[in-house]
């Protein structure tokens, strides 16, 4: 899919460049684009760095952990299918609290080993439950506080307002966070019991 | 009231690294040896990043310079106008679940030729801030555990992110347009 995205990027432009008699500036622009995507990447490399100093020192004080603590309630009146001590609940609000700060790195193992304890008291392992399923999408839904990735990005392209649009992506998540709860229920409604 | 939510946007980088090299002192975490070894990782993650940059970087230039993006987003605007989709940020909507390394690499792109504090800088800056790499986190999660029947997973899953998308053009043109 991804491949074939790029080939037609690349092949359009070409064949446009040709038919249009731009394809001078298209050819003359390939290497100078290389140069400037690496003088780009260089300074990424380095805010990225920076960022997973920082992210790892979070993790490793127990920082995280506090964040996480806040989010439990929260859990437990979603996944009310759940006993309430199921060790699912802490690792997926350690998932969030890291994905809400921008901590990817951090928030995978933890939603991985979630993943884990969901799937054990599944009777049919074949199938997601609705329990995985609520727990994807919240993820992908990724309620945003620190949008840190971005936030480096925009850095390293020169903004003045680096973290100017973070406020702007909480908006924004809440209101997918929202509408993810609202149609896993309709979805869950239709798709009935899982077969 | 926006001029006070930017400034204090301003402060949220500087506010969070206090707080966390505090907590990290009153933890006695060795600060420097894991900040650098964190750091060793987040040079990993770029180096892997980098030619995913590097590809997309110039076939997104080479498409605009040929004026490919222009035919396109000609053909596309009475599509687009009605929605308030600006053409230049298609690719991104299209790349956004698939793959977090071509979407970075293709914000990065934008923000470069748009300028990061451009509209289209900010917008794809809150669509990327706001979104995850859907089809991957699907892909590897589901896996990890073997299942194999992903259900409704994969509708509820893009069907939320394209109401993410509508609701950062929203929120974007509301704030800075």
């Amino acid at each position: 899919m991804l491949n074939a995205v790029w080939a037609l990027l690349m092949l359009t432009a070409l064949g446009v460049g040709g038919a249009r008699g731009t394809i001078d500036s298209v050819g003359a622009g390939l290497f100078a684009q290389a140069m400037q995507a690496t003088k780009l990447g260089i300074d990424l490399a380095a805010v990225t760095a920076f960022w997973f100093g920082l992210s790892r020192i979070a993790e490793k004080s127990g920082l995280l952990d506090a964040l996480a603590r806040p989010i439990l309630p929260l859990l437990r009146v979603l996944f009310r299918k759940l006993p309430p001590g199921h060790p699912a609940f802490s690792l997926m609000a350690m998932n969030l609290a890291a994905n809400a700060l921008g901590l990817g790195s951090a928030a995978t193992p933890f939603g991985l080993k979630a993943m884990q304890e969901l799937a054990a008291g599944q009777p049919e392992q074949r199938s997601a439950s609705d329990e995985m399923i609520l727990f994807l999408v919240l993820n992908s839904a990724a309620l945003n506080l620190l949008p840190a990735g971005v936030i480096a990005m925009r850095a390293a392209a020169g903004s003045l307002d680096p973290s100017g649009t973070a406020l702007a992506s909480t908006i924004v998540t809440a209101i997918a966070f929202t509408s993810a709860l609202v149609l896993h229920a309709m979805f869950r409604r239709l798709a009935g019991r899982s077969a | 009231m926006i001029q006070t939510l930017g400034a204090a946007a301003g402060w949220l980088v500087p506010v969070f690294v206090a707080v966390v090299l505090l907590h990290g002192l009153w933890r006695r975490v060795d600060l420097l040896t894991e900040f650098v070894e964190g750091a060793r990782e987040g040079l990993k993650l770029a180096l892997n990043l980098f030619p995913y940059l590097l590809a997309i970087y110039v076939a997104v230039a080479a498409f605009r310079s040929s004026g490919a993006l222009e035919v396109l987003s000609r053909a596309l605007l009475p599509l687009l106008r009605p929605l308030g989709v600006p053409a230049d940020i298609l690719p991104l909507l299209l790349v956004r679940p698939l793959s977090g390394a071509a979407s970075s690499g293709l914000v990065l792109t934008l923000l470069h030729q748009h300028g990061p504090d451009s509209f289209i800088g900010r917008l794809v800056s809150t669509i990327q801030g706001s979104s995850e790499t859907t089809l991957y986190v699907l892909t590897v999660y589901l896996g990890s555990v073997g299942v194999r029947r992903s259900r409704y997973a994969l509708p509820l899953c893009l069907s939320v992110d394209a109401i993410g998308y509508v609701a950062a053009i929203a929120v974007a043109g509301w704030l800075w347009h």
